[in-house]
């Protein structure tokens, strides 16, 4: 079965199962350059203008998305049914659910467990003016509402980003929704993969934005977390308005509908009613659930990498090598065929460089450090430029490099998509055979060792 | 011979024979060459022969047995020169005896060298070139390595446990196309072996014919580590050998029983001796061990002059025909005599 087409393929959910999925199945993720006749147009289109590179990069999210009269009618149970035929079907000591996390992805498939992501995003046509989230919110209402009444068992967090999101705003709407219970295509599924004993690993980001509540389960969210702040998306600020001047807006700073109250933030934040529905059903089968807590998606990002490499250690793999990812831009088969440790930055902003550069900062240093870095073309409030980049690189004893992007052309390097599965075999020569699953107990061996070196509790 | 000029290669049990043999080729072919034995004193010999050949060496002393030590000559060979291209386990020892009638140390001793001694090297080299992307690794067995021998039964166990581990380790790296796995299986050849081998049997030992230059067993190493093939045998000797054993593998074993003890010992009786399993023999070591009158003419040029002489191949080419025919007649005098005994 096929990924359900009202789920969007340029999201962290939908691409980071699908690189599990791969890697579970011992296969490289081949990204937007598969079918292999897409490969070559989406590597030259670097040569074309940047006008019409946008274009394309619309084109593209424009081509992903759904009528808004659909919505309502939308067939969830079809996500669970096609992650049981992504995953091999066989049973797994653990299963994970809950928040994206591009880290915790890394941390699955060393494990070689499967994730059921707890949101997935519908992008949903529309058209309005990125700098106008009001009409954005009042436009897809309407749906929005159709939505949750059709489906009590979730909840929706209308997004829209003018910053992040500047190009992709123009033709669609982002409808993320959030399971509240699990439903019975994830359940089947658990009880299909998952036998008696067997553990319930939550991925709970207690990340968290300011919303507008519209219905009952029903919230808005402007804004999102990259490189503007919160405040600067409701307040405004003096970035945000040379960058609305830089794009020729008409206003210097964004009107948002009224906040009224804190939700879990709509891409990655974990909604907890879920976990009540998680140990209900881990009750009624005899699962044991533990459950990874953290506040910011990027906290789990030293943890798993330094886990990598202690584990490659154990392995006599020299475990110098860093392969840093982004956002969706993540492929745990070459990064565990290279014998690479690798860190996950959320987006390519300026926390998330922060983040990098803190950690390369505080560990032994790296021989080598690759880069792998999301596109999403806008030159948006809190990018950084490529000295930042390459200033991060600089951290490496060896070779510090990108796979794959020209730093010149960030953040508007789409040909990188169609490059960075092929960049890393290309230039990383290393290769080692996919390892035998971490056991959760050597997990919990690490973290007891590790107590407070990181931002993540562990609860069992 | 361009993937050896200079590239780096570790050769154990550098300090004679073809050890000694295949450091030198390397040096001639322009490689850097990381050089294993436990005598420092023959392997300076060896490096000072390397060095007059224009190759850089590093002489790194150590007992194979020892796993943490054979782990720190791929350290410091990696961390010298940055790379590991060819790693050859050579080390080996003999012991020459009867299976009930060997000290059982000195038997447990012949496995500890030449198979674990094998297994350290791979153990220590392969994550190093699984890091590269790359890498050739030769493991000396011998043509004992597919042929029963009676009274060398633990080097004969030895050299069948270094193919088996090369085909499993060929096996384990199929994942890394760069990396390559190579056996060689030379025939009797012109070493010190013979005398500084342990010996339970009573008598002198010396190799069985045609012997074969380790030059020449030197030559198909660094050939291997140019271009890697799975299995290289040294000496026509040994495919005439393998292919009468394939043909008449019974005839073959009670011919070998018979052939060993008359053939691989001189008249000379000697005493009970562990030879060097334990200690380095004595001397600085060198190639050859004497064994052939035409060593010295032997040439890397052309491996094919390393053998003792052409005639002595025709000799054998001859004997294996007259052996292969008789060997068919005895099975089938024997067949007959069997059917007549059972009647």
């Amino acid at each position: 079965m096929s990924q359900p087409s009202f789920m969007a393929g340029f999201d962290s959910a939908s691409g980071m199962a699908n690189a599990l999925a791969h890697y579970l199945r011992g296969e490289p993720f081949e990204t937007i350059g598969n079918p292999p006749v897409l490969r070559g147009p989406a590597q030259s289109i670097r040569r074309f203008s940047r006008k019409t590179r946008e274009k394309a990069f619309i084109a593209a999210g424009a081509a992903e998305t759904i009528s808004p009269r659909r919505v309502h009618r939308l067939d969830l149970g079809a996500v669970g049914d096609w992650l049981a035929d992504e995953y091999p079907d066989t049973t797994y000591p653990a299963v994970a659910i809950g928040s994206s996390n591009g880290a915790l992805n890394h941390l699955y498939a060393a494990m070689g467990i499967p994730w059921l992501p707890q949101t997935i995003l519908v992008p949903v046509r529309q058209k309005v003016h990125p700098d106008d989230p009001k009409e954005a919110l009042r436009r897809g209402e309407r749906y929005g509402r159709r939505l949750v009444e059709a489906h009590p068992g979730i909840q929706l967090h209308h997004m829209h980003d003018p910053n992040q999101d500047r190009l992709m705003v123009r033709a669609l709407t982002y409808f993320r929704i959030k399971r509240r219970v699990l439903g019975q295509d994830y359940e089947q599924l658990l009880r299909d993969r998952l036998p008696p004993g067997g553990t319930i690993i939550v991925a709970d980001c207690r990340r968290t934005w300011t919303t507008t509540q519209v219905a009952e389960r029903f919230v808005f969210q402007h804004g999102a977390p990259g490189g503007a702040t919160e405040s600067e998306y409701h307040h405004g600020s003096a970035r945000v308005a040379e960058y609305l001047r830089r794009y020729d807006s008409p206003v210097r700073r964004w009107e948002g509908p009224e906040l009224d109250g804190q939700s879990p933030e709509a891409e990655w934040g974990f909604e907890p009613s879920l976990l009540d529905d998680i140990q209900r059903f881990a009750d009624e089968h005899g699962h044991r659930v533990v459950r990874l807590s953290f506040d910011d998606p990027e906290d789990a990002s030293p943890l798993v990498a330094d886990l990598h490499r202690w584990w490659y250690r154990r392995r006599r793999i020299p475990s110098n090598r860093l392969i840093v990812s982004s956002f969706a831009v993540t492929e745990p088969y070459w990064t565990a065929r290279t014998g690479s440790v690798p860190f996950w930055m959320k987006f390519n902003t300026e926390p998330s460089l922060a983040s990098l550069d803190e950690y390369l900062r505080a560990v032994d240093p790296y021989d080598e450090i690759y880069l792998m870095l999301f596109q999403h073309g806008v030159e948006a409030v809190g990018v950084p430029g490529k000295e930042q980049w390459e200033a991060v690189l600089g951290h490496a004893r060896r070779t510090g490099n990108t796979l794959g992007v020209d730093l010149d052309e960030f953040p508007l390097d789409f040909s990188h998509f169609a490059r960075y599965d092929q960049a890393i075999p290309q230039q990383i020569p290393s290769r080692y055979p996919l390892p035998a699953p971490l056991q959760l107990s050597e997990l919990e061996e690490f973290l007891a060792g590790h107590k407070d070196d990181y931002p993540v509790e562990y609860h069992h | 011979m361009a993937r050896v000029k200079n590239s780096v290669v570790v050769v154990t049990g550098a300090s004679s024979g073809i050890g000694r043999a295949t450091a030198l080729a390397f040096a001639d072919a322009g490689g850097t060459v990381v050089i294993t034995a436990r005598s420092e004193h023959a392997l300076e010999e060896v490096a000072q022969q390397c060095r007059e050949r224009g190759a850089d060496v590093l002489v790194l002393p150590a007992d194979v047995t020892d796993a943490a030590a054979v782990e720190q000559i791929a350290r410091e060979t990696a961390g010298r020169f940055g790379r590991i291209d060819t790693w050859v386990n050579n080390a080996g020892v003999t012991l020459f005896g009867r299976i009930e009638e060997a000290p059982v140390r000195s038997w447990h001793r012949v496995i500890e060298t030449n198979v674990f001694g094998t297994y350290h090297g791979l153990r220590a080299v392969i994550p190093w070139m699984r890091e590269q992307g790359s890498g050739v690794i030769v493991n000396v067995s011998s043509v004992v390595g597919k042929l029963p021998t009676p009274l060398v039964s633990s080097y004969t166990a030895s050299k069948y446990a270094v193919r088996a581990l090369s085909d499993c380790a060929r096996q384990e790296l199929l994942d890394v196309p760069g990396i390559a796995v190579c056996t060689v299986l030379p025939g009797p050849i012109d070493t010190p072996l013979f005398d500084h081998g342990a010996n339970y049997s009573g008598w002198r030992p010396k190799p069985l014919k045609p012997v074969i230059a380790a030059e020449r067993v030197a030559a198909t190493i660094v050939s291997c580590a140019a271009k890697p093939q799975d299995e290289a045998f040294v000496g026509a000797s040994s495919g005439m050998v393998l292919g009468f054993r394939r043909a008449a593998p019974g005839f073959a074993a009670r011919a070998a029983a018979a052939q060993v003890p008359k053939d691989h010992f001189t008249a000379e009786p000697v005493g009970g001796s562990d030879g060097n399993l334990f200690q380095p023999a004595d001397s600085t070591g060198s190639i050859s061990g004497g064994w052939t009158r035409s060593s010295k003419k032997t040439s890397l040029d052309d491996p094919k002059t390393a053998s003792e002489s052409g005639s002595e191949r025709s000799r054998l080419r001859r004997g294996m025909a007259v052996a292969a025919l008789v060997s068919a007649a005895g099975a089938g005098l024997g067949g007959a005599i069997r059917a007549r005994a059972n009647r």
